[in-house]
């Protein structure tokens, strides 16, 4: 875990509300994000950007492009 | 009497800043026309200024139904000539994810010619890691005033007040060449600038707030882990039901003594006749039998509340999203699933933040199947006239807890495969994704929890206190005349009881049952005082036994105890509940769909019931 990486972008097909949303929760290009946790019971991962936390499903994560740096 | 407005991200801190800004003088208005609860209080410092509470949404931007609401309310807010100050909290800890919406009010503000403040909260938290937001940069840069206070502690409070009073217009002075108001509209232009306002501000006054994540992410580790973390849950849920019983019922017992005591202290001073005859039967068998519930309401409430402020909930909510999913539920459904424990009127406005329509439809279908408080009093009777009190496995197990727990249970399973069901069978909108904050972990603060729960049994004891007691005077009347109580099977009562006796025959009740069930459909609750009631009539004068005792003596047989039970697990029987179901689903079809079939379901499970019991 604690895979990091940084936000190049969305994925066109995203509907605007949802990148929308993202955006305010803080996920911008260039920002660093961290998947934090992968809880058990197959919930949604659990992704750090900034300060703060958020956990999206899989059909939204893989949705939002980030280039591994590793770490 | 001029107005305040209190905005904020979610999670930000603003129920609490509510709470110490008013004290204890707030009222709960509903808006006309669309059901969102403002809460609207006075100042406690500045009696002549009403600040109001406005639900916490991410952005002006609504992507539910609770933020579109709260969203169209705010922009009728600032065009009242009456608002002259906002107050927007951010969460000093996490100000990037606040900051987006505080800049987004501040233009809405300036362009309508409002006065605003931003109010960095949580600063007690800053503090004790000696971390700090550089206030007075931020306000330079937004062009509002900061200030760092504390809900906890009510650091800062005083300048705020300060603030308030003053009533200078000079820094908020209404920019001349800016567009109109082009609130909840898509401007999505307008607002990434504004996104890359928000995180440029955030890195350059905020805290760096690592040390506060490391502890969270510990945590984290433990309460959303396969192992650790499904144990931590189903722990906590055991408790959450154990408190129901144990933690209440010393106070339950307290209750029942002190009202039976008082019935045998007060009737000897009363004149043998109707007056005596009434306060016997409908004031301390009837309404009695009821009060002996508010401590679990409190209790329960109160457990609830604890998960909630401890940051627990979401985890919980999180940890059952894949279960629930399956359903065509969320994780989301979670929070008002568990609060239908409690009550399913908060429950389904709890609903609203679910954003997916069809989540959201498929909880309204779950929430009246959830075990709510009120059917705890008819649960408890029956449990403690059936149940016997011994323990199993050297004291780890009593068979009442567990009965109450497989009943529990059988609501949800229920719950659950309605909207399983339902799911599959229906077509319409796609889910939406997933997506939600994890607000960090904090020690729950007790004084406002416990505030709250003893409003919702206060709520309890003169909202449905109310309907009880026409109830029990409406039953008492129809069961006392015309033959003055010698012959309850000849009352008025027995003749309408006899009526719809075939009904209930099946399993194996007879018509007084038959009368409290349908009296049960005002507040399934009324169905413990009405039996009261009637049961109160029938016994002899004076004697005020505990209900349990008389129900006993009547050899009610054991299948026909466990038909109710399953009965009142399933049936929807509170008329406020259909009422708030059809408003907030803005359906009264689907409401009206919902009585009948969980009404035939709830008959043909009771009937199998009864008929497998006698076959044992
Ligand atoms: N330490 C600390 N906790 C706070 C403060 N203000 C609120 N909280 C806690 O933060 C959580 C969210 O607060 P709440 O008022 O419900 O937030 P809302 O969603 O914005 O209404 C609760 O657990 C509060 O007890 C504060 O100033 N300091």
């Amino acid at each position: 875990m604690h895979t990091a990486g940084v936000l190049v972008g969305f994925c066109p097909e995203l509907s605007g509300r949802y990148r929308g949303r993202l955006q305010e929760f803080g996920f911008h290009a260039g920002e660093t994000i961290t998947c934090q946790h992968q809880p058990g019971f197959g919930a949604p991962r659990v992704y750090r950007v900034s300060n703060a936390t958020y956990s999206l499903d899989r059909e939204l994560a893989i949705q939002v492009l980030v280039s591994l740096s590793g770490g | 009497m001029s107005k305040v407005l209190l905005v904020g991200t979610p999670n930000s801190g603003k129920t609490a800043l509510f709470n110490r800004l008013t004290g204890l003088n707030h009222r709960v208005a509903n808006y006309p026309g669309i059901t969102v609860d403002l809460s609207i209080g006075q100042l406690a410092k500045l009696p002549d200024r009403e600040l109001v509470d406005f639900p916490g949404t991410y952005s002006l931007r609504p992507i539910s139904e609770e933020e579109r609401i709260a969203v169209a309310h705010f922009a009728d807010a600032l065009g009242d000539p009456e608002v002259e100050h906002v107050l927007c909290v951010v969460d000093a800890t996490r100000l990037e994810k606040s900051l987006f919406f505080c800049l987004q009010v501040v233009r809405e503000c300036r362009r309508s010619g409002k006065r605003i403040t931003v109010l960095a909260n949580m600063g007690d938290i800053l503090a004790r890691h000696s971390l700090k937001v550089d206030a007075p940069g931020l306000a330079e840069n937004i062009g509002a005033p900061v200030l760092v206070v504390s809900a906890r502690t009510g650091m800062g409070l005083a300048e705020v007040l300060d603030q308030l009073a003053s009533s200078t217009l000079d820094e908020m002075a209404v920019a001349a060449d800016e567009e109109p108001m082009l609130l909840a509209q898509d401007d999505e232009s307008a607002d990434s600038a504004l996104y890359e306002e928000a995180h440029r501000l955030a890195e350059r006054f905020g805290a760096p707030a690592d040390q506060l994540l490391l502890i969270q992410s510990r945590l984290d580790r433990f309460f959303l882990g396969s192992l650790s973390g499904g144990l931590a849950f189903s722990l906590i849920m055991l408790v959450l039901f154990q408190s129901i019983f144990t933690w209440s019922a010393p106070a339950m017992d307290a209750v029942e003594r002190v009202v039976t005591g008082l019935g045998r202290w007060i009737l000897p001073f009363l004149d043998q006749g109707i007056l005596r005859d009434f306060t016997a039967d409908a004031i301390f068998s009837g309404i009695g039998a009821f009060l002996v519930f508010v401590p679990q309401i409190f209790v329960l409430t109160f457990v609830i509340g604890l998960l909630e402020d401890s940051g627990y909930l979401a985890r919980a909510a999180l940890i059952c999203h894949k279960p629930l999913r399956f359903f065509g539920l969320s994780g989301k459904s979670f929070i008002p699933m568990l609060s239908g424990v409690a009550c399913a009127i908060p429950a389904i406005y709890a609903a609203r933040s679910i954003e997916s329509p069809r989540a959201r439809f498929l909880t309204y279908l779950v929430i009246p199947l959830m075990p709510c408080s009120a059917r705890l009093p008819v649960y408890t009777l029956l449990i403690a006239i059936f149940i016997p009190r011994e323990t199993a496995l050297g004291g780890l197990v009593g068979w009442q807890g567990l009965t109450l727990f497989c009943v529990y249970g059988l609501g949800m399973v229920c719950g659950l495969l309605v909207a399983g069901v339902v799911n599959r069978i229906s077509t319409g909108e796609a889910q939406m994704p997933f997506m939600m904050e994890l607000p960090a972990y904090r020690m729950p603060a007790l004084v406002p929890i416990a505030r709250k729960s003893l409003q919702r049994a206060k709520h309890f004891v003169t909202k449905a206190g109310l309907v009880i007691l026409s109830v029990t005077i409406v039953v008492w009347v129809l069961g006392y005349f015309p033959n003055q109580g010698a012959d309850l099977g000849a009352s008025w009562l027995g003749t309408i009881g006899k009526w719809i006796e075939p009904v209930f025959q099946p399993l194996g009740l007879d018509w007084r049952y038959g009368v409290a069930i349908v009296s049960a459909f005002l507040a399934r609750e009324v169905f413990v005082g009405t039996l009261g009631t009637i049961m109160g009539i029938e016994g002899a004068e004076d004697n005020i036994l505990p209900l349990v005792e008389q129900i006993q003596a009547s050899a009610l047989p054991l299948g026909s105890g466990l038909a109710l039970l399953v009965f009142f697990a399933i049936a929807l029987q509170c008329v406020s509940t259909v009422a708030i179901l059809a408003r907030e689903a803005n359906s009264w079809r689907l409401a009206g769909r919902m009585v009948v079939a969980y009404l035939c379901i709830a008959w043909l499970a009771a009937w199998a019931t009864f008929q497998i019991t006698a076959m044992l």
